[in-house]
């Protein structure tokens, strides 16, 4: 019997050197960015999704998919035309088809074709990154093509037969000047075989989308915090570059009094310096969520606990926060630059005491909440608080009176979505629209819970007690995006552009009736259809209304 | 060549190669035991079940002929934001120690929709610290099977299907609940594992002595559950049937890997479908290198799995106790603290897709996710290059992780013990 084996090993490594020779036919099709599953296909096997970890999605109802082409196309894509405003991502989707019965090994990458550039120099076109969905099983069950690494140069693409991967294309056109460029996706199958070759135009509009977003876009840190160089500052540039502007500061320092709460030791937040100094150039504030306050009381050097707003407590804080105040100055932060964020998703009493205290001591000091409850507990917060920050589905008729009662506070208003089984989130209604119910809630603010955090590895939501919530999975040199992370981005600058209009039109001299009807629809429409197609349209009309005030101004 | 003839001759070659017999012992599904009475709701007026209406009694729940299978379900209706709206049993005769496995089928549109076993609390009785775990439905509006899972601290057991607070609105359908203990459960997958393993055993596309590995698994899982009907639940010994049991169950889409050139040739007993070890040597300065096959044997479609070295160390019973420190205890367990000295930092260690390239493999980077694609039963080759030139000659070890990202298809991650002896 060993021999056999070994038979048969000598032909599997024949079959493995042999089996890619040409012979495959590639199809090249145009794809929904926002939709994860690629070529919805049959379901997985109930019986093998039961015995999943934590698995909770059902056999026979999963929304999943296959990457494997059951109908391809009869015919590549004619051309792929992207447009974008300067300093905007802007990216296309495309199903590579293997028709053929082998595998195929594809070098991928994007060249001017002759002509193409007007004579400006490649580099001109800032970034192109090219991108392999790749698909994994989330914790619902379905099979999502989320993971988007980049592809190395010289790596290969493989598409086995009968199968299809897609490829994203992400053209960033920083300051690229307006016009037309044409350019080629060239397909190159490893070991010789027909180059596919896939016209790519991008239409760059004579606009620029803000350098610095409009609104507060937080997130929390769970992917700087820990990390060594260089990775930090990478982690912390695919923030920068996904329109993170409000970075968060958890912890704090171990607080020691004695039991009438004179402070024993002067608190050292030094830890923070060097994260504060990381961010800061790119911060419009910072959020210390500071653990702390969530009735763990001051310690005594003897360890013993101080009750939580006590006269011992208060006379402690009283001397706690003027320092902690003085470290944020000497780290070139004023009162606008940061706030409290003492207690998650809670505002009751406790909240109300501990903000009551903060506001007696130094008024200047700013209180974020990201809690929306009943009227009478948020009347009771308003007084105090700075930054409201609402979970998104509380935007209803059910709280429309806590609503109402921060809105007349007429602070911030932020909002954001939580849940631990994101993967299973769809890229378009839950990342994308952040923006357009941004703009369309006249809200200053938005975020999500949230990009890094997770447990295990990010690639596996079945390695540990729970799903693995961020937007981001472990890479090799730092964090690889996904689908939904740049459906945020995307949303994000979709909110530029309405932020870009709303800004010409208050600067026309007169009133510019279409384009005002075009601002007071575009969000209410894209939230009541929330697809590619609509957003898409709607993008081109806000951009030549844009464009249209633009020359008159001229 | 072309794709046609080498398909002929692989064909022929693995049809030669089917010489072992399945012969797998056929082993029956035990009887599982649901501890819910009228679980199908087949029964009138929903018997056996306890209605919770909090808030004003505002909830609704009653029979439905709308039903995953038989002629009944359940329907529970909660209007307002604050109503509590659960359909429960609870009090069942199980001990500390003991893990449930709570399923059922609901029907919601609603993300609220819940099913919740709980320990240690009393629906109607004097609630204590208590432990609890749910699942929710995804609001898909269609049946789905929603399963929980609860190492049992505390009694009693609570076991719910509803809607809490923020749900109004929302309703659901429930039917075949299931509360079984996880021993019964494990045992009635094993068998089914048992059956597919002998299936695929047969399966003349295979080579052979991946057949016989299947062939053994399915022999392996009649003996379990042999073992688990022979062995009472209480009696010494039956901890270690359950675990032989999970991982039995766990494998069942197992991605089969091996070493190039060594597995799994020529062993005695039980061919292996997974690469547990690689020993390697090396001149120091030279690469040490090994190649590594997968094979996704047991998938429908094909999957993409990531090879992810690890750091190498010096092992901790030969790493130096560092000066000045105290000793460190000769019992393993008690030097968890002790940081294993890296000596060849991940990043540093390469890995390549060799693929074919004109007749003789190529290697080419996997990319920034290290991932590389195995379709079904197309083996793919990965290379793992060890570099050497700073480590002192000497015993190292670390790991190398087979992750696939599909679990459905190539089962779950495999972490790979890896030698490495420098000279």
């Amino acid at each position: 019997m060993p021999g056999t084996r070994l038979r048969v090993l000598l032909v599997m490594a024949v079959a493995v050197i042999l089996l890619p020779v040409a012979n495959a036919t590639l199809i090249v099709s145009e794809a929904d960015l926002w939709q994860n599953v690629i070529v919805p296909d049959r379901e997985p096997p109930g019986d093998v999704l039961a015995s999943l970890p934590t698995a909770t999605a059902p056999p026979g109802d999963v929304p999943t998919s296959l990457p494997t082409a059951t109908a391809p196309p009869t015919a590549s894509v004619e051309r792929v035309d992207l447009r974008a405003a300067r300093n905007e991502y802007e990216c296309a989707a495309l199903n590579v088809h293997n028709t053929g019965t082998q595998a195929v090994y594809l070098r991928a990458h994007v060249q001017p074709v002759a002509g193409g550039l007007s004579g400006r120099p490649l580099q001109a076109l800032g970034q192109i990154v090219l991108r392999e969905a790749v698909h994994l099983r989330n914790i619902r069950g379905a099979l999502v093509a989320d993971a988007l690494p980049p592809l190395r140069p010289g790596q290969a693409m493989t598409v086995p037969a009968g199968e299809v991967r897609q490829l994203w294309i992400e053209i960033y056109t920083g300051d690229l000047s307006p016009g037309v460029y044409d350019l080629s996706l060239r397909l190159t199958p490893v070991g010789g075989g027909t180059v596919e070759e896939v016209p790519l135009r991008l239409h760059v509009w004579d606009f620029e989308l803000p350098k610095r977003m409009p609104v507060a876009v937080f997130n929390w840190d769970y992917g700087i915090r820990g990390r060594d160089e260089p990775m930090r500052s990478r982690y912390l540039r695919a923030m920068v570059e996904h329109g993170i502007n409000v970075f968060h500061i958890s912890g704090s320092p171990k607080v020691v009094c004695n039991a009438e709460g004179e402070l024993l030791e002067e608190p050292d937040f030094s830890g923070w310096d060097d994260l504060i100094a990381l961010e800061r150039p790119h911060a419009r504030m910072f959020l210390f969520e500071n653990w702390q306050f969530r009735g763990r009381p001051f310690e005594t050097s003897q360890g013993e606990e101080v009750e939580y707003l006590s006269e011992p407590w208060v006379r402690a804080f009283e001397a706690w926060l003027p320092k902690f105040v003085a470290y944020t100055k000497s780290r070139g932060l004023d009162y606008e630059d940061w706030a409290f964020y003492p207690f998650d998703e809670y505002i009751g009493p406790d909240f109300v005491a501990l903000a009551r205290e903060i506001k007696r001591i130094d008024p200047q000091v700013q209180i974020f909440t990201d809690k929306l409850t009943d009227a009478e507990q948020v009347r009771a917060a308003a007084p105090y608080t700075d930054i409201w920050c609402p979970y998104d589905g509380h935007f209803g008729e059910t709280y429309a009176e806590g609503l109402e009662i921060m809105r007349e506070s007429g602070k911030p208003i932020w909002f954001y979505f939580c849940g631990r089984d994101q993967k299973a989130f769809p890229p378009m209604e839950r990342y994308r629209l952040m923006g357009w119910k941004t703009w369309a809630r006249d809200l200053q603010g938005c975020t999500y819970w949230n990009i890094f955090g997770g447990g295990g590895s990010l690639w596996d939501d079945f390695d540990s007690t729970h799903p693995d919530p961020g937007s981001v999975y472990t890479g090799r040199d730092g964090p690889v995006t996904s689908r939904r992370w740049e459906a945020f981005r995307q949303g994000l600058e979709d909110y530029c552009y309405l932020w870009l209009l709303d800004q010409r039109l208050q600067r026309a001299a007169d009133d510019r009736p279409t384009a005002q009807r075009i601002l007071d629809a575009a969000a209410d429409d894209v939230l009541e259809h929330p697809d590619t197609a609509t957003v898409e349209q709607w993008r081109r009309r806000i951009a030549s209304a844009i464009l249209q005030l633009g020359r008159e101004r001229q | 060549m072309t794709g046609k003839p080498v398909r002929l001759v692989i064909a022929a070659s693995l049809i030669l190669a089917t010489a072992m017999a399945c012969q797998a012992q056929d082993v029956a599904a035990p009887e599982v035991e649901n501890l819910v009475a009228n679980p199908g709701f087949e029964q009138p007026d929903l018997e056996g079940w306890s209605r919770v209406l909090a808030g004003d009694d505002e909830g609704v729940i009653e029979p439905s002929d709308d039903a995953h299978t038989g002629s009944g379900s359940a329907r529970v209706h909660a209007p307002t934001d604050r109503a509590w709206s659960f359909l429960r049993q609870q009090d069942f005769d199980v001990a500390i120690g003991e893990t449930l496995v709570l399923s059922a089928w609901v029907k919601s549109s609603s993300t609220r929709a819940k099913l919740v076993l709980t320990g240690g609390f009393l629906w109607g009785g004097a609630p204590s610290g208590h432990q609890t775990t749910a699942d929710r439905h995804s609001g898909s509006g269609k049946w789905e099977l929603l399963r929980v899972e609860l190492a049992i601290e505390q009694l009693p057991i609570s076991a719910a299907i509803g809607f809490d607070y923020n749900s109004p609105g929302a309703t659901l359908l429930v039917d075949d609940v299931r509360l079984a203990r996880e021993a019964d459960v494990l045992a009635e997958d094993a068998v089914e594992c048992a059956h597919a393993f002998k299936q695929l055993a047969g399966r003349e596309d295979l080579p052979g002595w991946i057949r016989d590995g299947l062939q053994d698994r399915a022999e392996r899982g009649a003996e379990l559950v042999m073992r688990y009907r022979e062995t009472a639940h209480d009696a010494e010994g039956f901890a270690e049937v359950l675990d032989a049991l999970r991982d039995y169950v766990a494998a069942r889409r197992q991605l089969i890997t091996w070493e190039a050139g060594s597995a799994p040739e020529g062993e005695a007993g039980p061919v292996p479908l997974v690469l547990e070890r690689i020993r390697l040597e090396a001149e120091r300065g030279d690469d040490a290198v090994t190649t590594i096959s997968l094979l996704n044997a047991f998938g429908q479609h094909s999957v993409a799995v990531r090879v992810v070295p690890r750091n190498i160390v010096v092992p901790l019973d030969e790493q130096p106790t560092p000066a000045g420190e105290a000793d460190v205890s000769e019992e393993p367990s008690l030097r968890t603290q002790v940081q294993p000295q890296v000596v060849l930092e991940a990043g540093r260690i390469r890995v390549m897709e060799l693929i074919p390239r004109g007749g003789a493999m190529m290697a080419v980077d996997p990319g920034e996710d290290l991932a590389v694609w195995a379709p079904v039963n197309e083996p793919r080759q990965v290379r793992v290059v060890f570099p050497t030139h700073d480590l002192a000659p000497g015993a190292y070890t670390g790991t190398l992780l087979l992750q696939p990202l599909d679990r459905t298809q190539a089962g779950p991650p495999q972490e790979v013990a890896v030698e490495l002896a420098v000279r």
